[in-house]
């Protein structure tokens, strides 16, 4: 062998080397994808919004994504701007829109906000306050609870199309049936209510308690707590622990474990869970957001389409509930943002909310386009008083969301009402436990 | 060997090292660009205090490792998750084992069989995962309807803790099982037929074979499906991410939900990064006590 | 003979009782796509759909929604693939036959990466990409799973080349082939099929990956499947329907791949099996 040889070999092993270098960066070149927003950076100085692109970060699977995809081509034909909607779960939005909004990519101009995130997201920066954006006018259209639901610290991060609580909806038929003439008032009542319409032999339940781990059931049990007279936070004081809420958790474990008026598996339901029950009749009440009006009314995909009626939720010591607004907030990061403000004052706009009202049957965000609702002929009377109540019910209500922590107070509850409901500890264990947590939650 | 062919091989020898250096340096720029490096900074944030995601705080040592020590949450998803995993360990051996030894008798048909076994290690564990949330939903899940038809009344497996804790344990098993029944298979079709033959002349029963043939001649495999496995089965994250959340009461949180929430949801990086190193060290620790316990006899001189 | 028999059945029972078991999910998201959602949701469950319907392929692929995850998993893992083996096969073959002073310590090292569970890269990649700008680009999966794939080949390609004969090589060496000559012309041909094993799990590895893909992708234009198929899980609804025909429509190349390369995935397998 040559000792020249080894030597050349090296050379080629090299070059080899070398190839395959500027072979992988060619390669990851091409791999890689420029995020929306940025390919449509290089149009920004051609002035005027026309021609652009948004794009919206929706609730998958949402009613009201659904609705303003459906109208957003009438925008772009108004605006020349064009709308794209990013749908994401509702279980991962929260973590999607953080780490989104964090990294700053610009990739989401418009997030959709449900209310717990807006303290969060306005004390990070995520979201761009828009008070300078609105005019005093356009300011006023607005019921004052609405736009305070959208506020952190005084200023306005985003425009509301729903602020909406939680109302209850009841078979009319069953309660006939039952010979019961009214909605419940009371927990007392409902607690019985729900025993009477139980009804094993026919696979009917008298109501749901939610109770799986996550996000949604937590929303229920805040109107528990604020039903019972009590909270999670005194101003910056946790109260957790507390008779009241210890009440409310009496009050569900009463139904769900010693009444077993709730069906067992409800401790693993969620909000779908609920709906699918009720849509397919196997229940008799539950307590649900406006939104399933519509749904539960459409004979193609519900079971009991002009069998239910809706009411206040039922009474505690108290007669409220929380009260949470979805609006439309522009992500800091955002390289359009006159356009996306554009598509957030559409969004609100008269026109656009008294279609939203009649189509959903929901409680609407502006007075004036009530009025519109109220005095539109083509409506049916029967939804006319459902939005009558489903207002009214938000008139009661309360905001609970003021802390930027709320998120992690949520998983924390949520992790509490499962564990409760699963019956691995008791309320007045668990509380103590949930109080401690929480403050340390609160003090970071 | 005379002067000049030890020079030459000196030469050699040198010349198969840079050749080795060579050939491997580009995998190992990659692991430090991708591996080495993110772990060092994530290193620094564990000793850091975090202040949300865009920016560390001030230093604070070893803090945020006591204090994920001292959380209940991460001990109850430590428990959770050493309960998994040696559960999961031990069903997969055993269903692996029974299936591995039938299949290796190469009875007509064994072929097809092999294949369908073969299937669930291709699946995404996230289809894997809604998969078995619909077929154990309450109500409308098909297991249960299965069980009522022969007169049990399934549990509900969504809602009760060791229902959930199944449920997981079985989607993993359905996923994880034919690798190690691959493995075996691959070790025990390379054992000498004529040991089980001396051992049949010798009068011992199918059990005796097993037990002082086959399984002794396994270990390597054994080590190494505990080794993969084990690693595996620690990192858990997606089948419970879909299946369960976690629930109910937090009795299916593993350590890496735990970890995920705490830096998604809770955005304490600091904690989360500690949390992680704690994982790391406790894999290490595992992983070298069972490679002392398994380590064929032979290799330890 | 009797008794052979007997422990015959007992064996096929065995296999039959494990089939059920692993192609029972297939077969009920099979005919969970086909059903509507009132058959769906049947208390008990509906067996056979009648009559079957494809409403649920038709809209995912109306949607437009499923092509666009398809597209990104598969840029994703044939690229990450491509790359990992460019790097790794060399590398694996310097680990095996190639020593130096600290080689057994690197490939150690480069192994026991593998140990690791990803969530701990989770953050630190996080805010690399941030860093880097690469939040919601494929790259960013790519780059996060080269080193998931480079342990996965190094690990199942060294064991092979180690286990070529040395006289091969050295009758290469006489033959005047340098390290890149022997390389290319000898040991690469030769382990052709460990190398498509290699390549198989590695594309899985991208393919399957869902944790990452979470974190780092952001819109439709990037995420890859195991993202956008979580993402049928609702609050309002689970569409199952859409959901368990997305599945199908995911697994079935995966399944054709299985079946054609079965052979060569169990000789991979035992190439890292018998190492030890």
């Amino acid at each position: 062998m040559s000792l020249g040889k080894p030597a050349k070999s090296w050379r080629k092993t090299v070059v080899v080397l070398a190839i395959s270098a500027l072979a992988i960066s060619l390669l990851s070149a091409c791999g890689g994808k420029e995020p929306a927003g940025n390919a449509n950076g290089a149009f920004s100085d051609s002035g005027g919004n026309e021609g652009k692109t948004i794009t919206i970060a929706a609730e998958a699977g949402g009613p009201y994504t659904e609705f303003y995809k459906k109208l957003s081509p009438e925008f772009t034909k108004q605006t020349g701007i064009n709308v794209q909607f990013q749908e994401i779960p509702h279980d991962n939005m929260y973590e999607r829109l953080v780490t989104e909004a964090a990294a700053g990519t610009g990739a989401i101009d418009i997030f959709q906000t449900d209310q717990p995130w807006i303290a969060q997201f306005a004390k990070q920066g995520f979201l761009e306050p828009i008070d300078g954006r609105l005019t005093e006018e356009e300011k006023k259209e607005f019921a004052p609870s609405a736009l305070e639901a959208v506020s952190y610290e005084g200023k306005i991060y985003g425009l509301p199309y729903l602020v909406h609580t939680p109302i209850l909806y009841y078979r009319t038929d069953l309660f006939e049936k039952a010979g019961l003439t009214k909605a419940p008032e009371t927990w007392d009542e409902f607690r019985e209510y729900a025993k009477k319409l139980t009804d094993n032999t026919n696979g009917i339940s008298g109501t749901i308690v939610e109770g799986k781990q996550s996000g949604e059931p937590v929303t229920h049990l805040m109107d528990r707590f604020l039903q019972a007279g009590g909270k999670v936070l005194d101003g910056d004081k946790v109260v957790v622990d507390s008779p009241e809420n210890l009440n409310a958790f009496k009050f569900l474990t009463g139904i769900q474990l010693e009444d077993k008026s709730s069906p067992a598996g409800a401790v693993s339901y969620d909000n779908a869970d609920a709906h699918n029950m009720f849509m397919q009749g196997k229940v008799a009440m539950i307590m649900n957001w406006p939104y399933m009006y519509t749904l539960a009314n459409d004979p193609a995909q519900s079971k009991v389409a002009g069998k239910f009626a809706v009411a206040l939720q039922p009474a505690g010591k108290e007669k409220t509930s929380a009260v949470w607004s979805w609006g439309h907030g522009i992500s800091s990061s955002s390289k359009n943002k006159d356009a996306a403000m554009e598509f957030v004052k559409w969004a609100t706009s008269q026109q656009v909310l008294e279609q939203f009202g009649k189509q959903f049957i929901n409680p609407v965000v502006k007075p004036a386009a009530v009025e519109a609702l109220n005095a539109d002929s083509t409506m049916k009377e029967e939804d006319k008083e459902a939005i009558a109540i489903m207002s009214e019910a938000v008139d009661y209500g309360q905001n609970v969301t003021t802390t930027p922590v709320f998120p992690a107070i949520q998983e924390r509850l949520a992790l509490s009402l499962s564990k409760i409901m699963t019956k691995q500890t008791t309320p007045e264990e668990e509380l103590k436990a949930a109080q401690k947590d929480i403050e340390a939650i609160v003090g970071q | 060997m005379s002067v000049s062919a030890k020079k030459r091989n000196g030469k050699h020898d040198r010349s198969r090292r840079t050749a080795g250096i060579l050939l491997t340096l580009p995998a190992l720029l990659v692991m430090a660009a991708t591996v080495l490096y993110p772990i060092l900074s994530s290193f620094k944030l564990s000793i850091y205090e975090s202040q949300g995601m865009m920016s560390t705080g001030a230093f604070v040592g070893l803090d945020n490792y006591w204090k994920v020590l001292q959380s209940s949450q991460f001990q109850s998803s430590l428990r959770n998750t050493f309960g998994f995993v040696s559960v999961t360990i031990i069903v997969e051996l055993i269903i692996g084992f029974a299936v591995a030894l039938v299949l290796n008798r190469s009875l007509p048909g064994t072929k097809f069989f092999r294949i369908i076994f073969t299937l669930p290690l291709m699946i995404a564990p996230v289809v894997s995962g809604l998969q078995w949330r619909w077929l154990f939903a309450d109500q409308y899940g098909v297991v249960n309807a299965l069980l009522e038809l022969v007169g049990i009344d399934g549990p509900l497996w969504l809602g009760t803790v060791w229902g959930a804790r199944t449920a997981v344990l079985i989607a993993n098993v359905w996923l994880a099982t034919p690798f190690v029944i691959l493995i075996l298979l691959a070790a025990m079709s390379s054992l000498s037929e004529d040991l089980y033959e001396a051992a049949r002349l010798d009068g011992a029963n199918a059990f005796q074979t097993f037990r002082t043939i086959t399984l002794p001649l396994l270990k390597p495999a054994i080590l190494m499906i505990l080794v993969v496995r084990l690693s595996d089965a620690f990192r858990v994250f997606d089948i419970v991410y879909i299946l369960t959340q976690s629930g109910p009461g937090g009795s299916t949180e593993v350590l890496s939900t735990y970890i995920y929430k705490n830096t998604f949801t809770g955005l304490q990086f600091g904690q989360g990064s500690a949390a992680s190193f704690l994982v790391m060290l406790l894999i290490m620790i595992v992983s070298f006590v069972l490679f002392r316990l398994l380590r064929p006899r032979e290799d330890r001189a | 003979m009797h008794k052979l028999r007997l422990s015959n059945l007992a064996a096929y029972l065995i296999l039959i009782l494990m089939s059920v078991f692993v192609l029972f999910p297939f077969v009920w998201t099979f005919l969970t796509s086909i059903k509507t959602e009132v058959q769906m949701f049947a208390i008990p469950p509906v067996v056979v759909p009648d009559p079957a319907t494809l409403q649920h392929y038709q809209a995912i692929i109306d949607e437009g929604k499923f092509q666009s995850f398809m597209g990104n998993s598969l840029t994703v893992a044939l690229v990450s693939t491509v790359l990992s083996l460019a790097v790794g096969i060399p590398a694996s073959y310097g680990f095996a036959k190639y020593r130096y002073r600290f080689s057994g310590m690197l490939f150690a090292g480069v192994i026991a990466t593998r140990m690791f569970p990803p969530i701990v890269l989770g953050v630190p990649f996080f805010l690399m990409m941030r860093q880097l700008g690469l939040i919601n680009t494929e790259l960013a999966l790519i780059i996060t799973y080269l080193p998931l794939q480079l342990t996965l080949i190094i690990w199942i390609l060294e064991g092979f080349f180690r286990q070529l004969p040395h006289e091969i090589e050295e009758a290469a060496e006489i033959d005047g082939l340098g390290t890149l000559g022997k390389f290319l012309k000898i040991a690469v041909p030769l382990s052709l099929p460990a190398v498509g094993v290699a390549s198989i799990f590695s594309f899985l590895a991208a393919w399957n990956e869902f944790m990452f893909a979470l974190t780092l992708t952001r819109t439709q234009e990037t995420q890859t499947m195991p993202v956008g198929i979580a993402g049928y899980v609702t609050t309002f609804q689970t569409f199952w329907g859409k959901m368990s025909a997305t599945g199908i429509l995911y697994i079935i190349p995966v399944i054709l791949f299985t079946i054609i390369a079965q052979k060569g995935m169990i000789k991979g397998l035992t190439a890292g099996a018998t190492k030890e």
